[in-house]
């Protein structure tokens, strides 16, 4: 019997909402369970097992608050109760469940309450979404965010974010801080506000625009620039694009402070550039011995370098002081020959003279128009009172100014003054130091000019000394050798018989010897004093030199002779040159009468030969020798091989011959004979540079 | 007429130098050598003798060498005294070195100081005559 129609009809509508709800309930991708009054798990579908990782089997009987995260317990009962007590039909919130392996997965439940037929509260169904993914995604986000909000406020930049439509996105407290930028303002996010107000401070306002405008037309370029403050920061800017794929959604601009980095940046490149003038100054500062010279190299070190102006004054002898320098850039010189010709006063309470009196640097780094005024007792810092000088100093400009003194020994012996015109340059301690360090330098070469210059004098009042005595000495020699002479020739009247003419030729003959010596060492006197001013000069014509050597053999030979030296001639015939016989013939007579006076009693030898393009003139003696140890030392001046009382003199006859050779671009020499004795050779070179 | 008077004297050596010891010695040795010898100790005094005309030397022995007026310029000055242009002069100077010196002055002869007898009346025997 089959059941009536609409019965049956029914039937299958109950039955197919079964199998469709059923089907649904066990295919369905969500979550679902049923629990009952007492909160626990009646039926799970397929999805939940999966989702906690549990069976039906397992969870049938156990309380929801059994996989609940212990977090979470809380709420969900106060779901559970809200349906149980409150009547509440659903439900819709957030929790973990706890996994077997101790791991927890997020729903959303969404939770309805099933009703018996009096509406008595029999369970509940929830049907979970997995919501794992999306809290973790959710909570990454929120990390990322907080990291990026974190990391934009510990930054020491200043950041600024501004979308597309010049609003405002996002700044730190740090941006505000540097620009002071009060924070109503950046409430306002309106980038055109904050601009008007930022543009205030900035040295270069125009320029700031500009580049934002640049920057506005080319989003996407990335650009950084310095800024500079009127309060004297300077801020390192840039800018990059904020972009989502290709797309730019705004532009990231960071500041950065970096007024200190950059003052120890210059700081860095003074103390270089200082160290760098130091070093020059030092070089150029020895490169003269000339006083003048070096006064006008130190000007020159310091201006335009240090200063636009620069003035050097010292002291004198006789206590006051002088301006010796002053230079100023660019050049004028009829200002120069004014301020040079301005008297210092030495007693005057500033400037120079009060450096000069004090030893004590001093530093103006801002110099006030005040400070160049004569007013009643004051005086200008520039220490003079001299209206034209002032007026002078005030059309140059003087807007920093330092003085330091110039300090060698421990005494002062002057002070320069350095002026920064018309700035930028402003003087600070360390210029000052610096200068001081200058100062000393330059204190060492002026000293040592001064010093070079005394000894120069000392010098030349040496040599005006030894050119006045050996003329003045050769004027009484005059009447003497007449004198002798005249005497000599009236003894040749005197009777033979005469009882005492035997004396009066012994005595009248010494005194010529002795004249002769006396002669002699004035020329040698006369000679040296010509050899150090280098005014030996050589009359020079074309000589035979074995000719000469023969002739002046000849004339010696009686003193030869009377020290018992048998002299013996090899001189090879026409060696020719272009020579200054009267000065070779002192040399030759030189090394004879050594000759005689240390190889006396023994033969010597005179030699002349070619060699090699080289006359090679010698004279060799059997005396007691040159030991190898003295031969260098004997051409020099005041110089004599035998300290003995036996062989007097100068010393100077051996210096003059050398002189003599050199000035012939000859060579003079001494060497030890073979037999003993001492051979002095001379070379000259047969093609002189005059021939 | 000082031309006759010039004819019957010994030629007159004329010795021109500031040092007293020289003018002595020289006129000493000048004299034994039978000259008659005219001395002055500045080129001043000597200009005025010479711008005299009391007499006309043979011979002028010249230091070069002298306070206010030297050598140098004595032989410009005498230039333009009449006679005197025309006599001999020889330098006495302590300086050999001056010779280049000397050269430009025209003068026919230079004696290095010190003076030597034989040397001296060798060059005064060229220009003048000695007596007897």
């Amino acid at each position: 019997m089959s059941p009536p129609e609409e019965v049956r009809h029914a039937m299958d509508t109950d039955i197919a909402d079964i199998v469709a709800n059923r089907a649904v309930y066990e295919y369905s991708p969500m979550a679902t369970s049923f629990i009952g009054i007492e909160g626990r798990f009646i039926r799970v579908n397929p999805a939940f097992e999966r989702f906690v990782g549990r069976s039906e089997s397992e969870l049938r009987g156990l309380h929801f608050s059994e996989i609940t995260f212990p977090d979470d317990i809380q709420p969900s009962q106060n779901a559970f109760l809200e349906m149980f007590g409150n009547g509440r039909s659903s439900l819709v919130f957030e929790k973990r469940y706890l996994r077997p392996d101790g791991t927890a997965v997020w729903g959303l439940v969404n939770v309805a309450a099933i009703r018996g037929p009096t509406g008595e509260f029999v369970g509940a169904c929830a049907m979970i979404f997995d919501i794992t993914e999306q809290r973790a995604s959710r909570e990454r986000q929120a990390n990322l965010l907080s990291l990026l909000e974190a990391t934009i406020e510990a930054t020491d930049e200043g950041i600024l974010v501004i979308d597309e439509a010049g609003k405002i996105t996002t700044s730190n407290r740090r941006f505000a801080e540097l620009w002071q930028v009060p924070g109503e303002l950046i409430a306002a996010r309106d980038d055109q506000a904050l601009l008007r107000y930022v543009m205030s401070g900035l040295v270069h306002p125009e320029q700031f625009m500009s580049r934002i405008r640049f920057v506005y037309a080319n989003p996407a370029t990335i650009t950084s620039d310095l800024l500079e403050f009127k309060d004297g920061r300077i801020f390192m800017r840039s800018s990059r694009p904020q972009k989502i794929g290709e797309k730019v959604t705004g532009i990231v601009w960071s500041f950065r402070d970096i007024t200190v980095q950059k003052k120890i940046e210059a700081e860095r490149a003074a103390a270089f550039h200082r160290s760098e003038i130091l070093v020059d100054a030092s070089r150029a500062l020895a490169e003269s011995l000339d006083y003048a010279t070096t006064i006008r190299t130190i000007a020159e070190v310091i201006v335009p370098q240090i200063g636009d102006w620069s003035a050097i004054g010292i002291t004198d002898e006789g206590g006051g002081m002088r301006l010796v320098s002053f230079k100023v850039m660019p050049d004028d010189p009829k200002m120069v020959e004014r301020v040079l010709n301005t008297i210092l006063d030495p007693a005057a309470p500033e400037g120079l003279p009060r450096v000069i009196r004090s030893g004590k640097a001093i530093l103006y780094s801002e110099v006030t128009e005040k400070a160049l005024c004569v007013e009643g007792e004051e005086w200008p810092i520039v220490g003079t009172r001299d209206p034209q000088t002032l007026a002078g100093v005030r059309k140059l400009g003087l807007c920093s100014f330092m003085i330091v003194p110039l300090v060698i020994r421990g005494k002062v012996i002057g002070a320069m003054s350095i002026a920064s015109a018309r700035g930028p340059r402003r003087y600070d301690a360390r210029d000052l130091e610096f200068a001081e360090e200058l100062g000393r330098r330059i204190a060492v070469a002026l000293d040592s000019a001064t010093l070079y210059r005394d000894a120069l004098k000392t010098i030349q009042v040496r040599e005006d000394f030894l050119s006045v005595a050996s003329h003045e000495l050769r004027t009484p020699l005059s009447p003497l050798r007449m004198q002798l002479e005249m005497a000599q020739i009236f003894l040749k009247n005197v009777p033979a018989d005469f009882s005492q003419r035997a004396d009066l030729v012994e005595v009248i003959g010494g005194a010529g010897q002795q004249m002769g010596r006396l002669l002699k060492l004035v020329d040698n006197l006369l000679d040296v004093s010509r050899i150090t001013a280098g005014r030996l000069k050589l009359r020079s014509e074309w000589l035979d030199l074995g000719s000469l050597a023969r002739e002046v053999v000849i004339r010696f030979e009686p003193e030869l002779k009377r020290a018992g030296c048998a002299v013996t001639l090899k001189l090879e015939d026409k060696v020719i040159g272009l020579w200054d016989p009267a000065r070779l013939e002192q040399v030759l007579v030189n090394f004879l009468s050594n000759a005689a006076k240390f190889g006396a009693g023994r033969p010597v030898e005179v030699r002349l030969e070619t060699r090699a393009g080289e006359a090679y003139l010698s004279v060799s003696d059997r005396g007691i020798g040159i030991d190898p140890a003295d031969q260098a030392r004997i051409f020099e001046r005041f110089e004599r091989a035998s300290t003995s009382g036996a062989f007097q003199g100068f010393g100077l006859g051996l210096y003059i011959c050398r002189e003599i050779v050199v000035a012939h671009a000859g060579k003079i020499g001494v060497e030890q004979a073979p037999e003993g004795g001492a051979i002095f050779t001379v070379r000259l070179p047969l093609r002189n540079r005059k021939s | 007429m000082p031309d006759s008077l010039e004819k019957t004297r010994t030629p007159t050596v004329f010795v021109v130098d500031d040092d007293e010891d020289i003018l002595r010695m020289t006129t000493f040795v000048l004299e034994k050598l039978g000259y008659a010898v005219q001395a002055e100790n500045s080129a001043e005094r000597a200009l005025r003798t010479l711008a005299s005309g009391r007499f006309k030397p043979c011979l002028i022995l010249l230091d070069l060498m002298m306070p206010n007026m030297g050598g140098a310029e004595f032989r410009e000055k005498i230039r333009a005294i009449p006679g005197a242009a025309e006599v001999p002069i020889i330098v006495l100077s302590g300086d050999s070195e001056l010779t280049t010196k000397v050269a430009v002055m025209n003068v026919v002869g230079f004696v290095q100081k010190p003076i030597s007898v034989e040397n001296l009346s060798a060059l005064v025997a060229k220009y003048c005559r000695a007596a007897g």
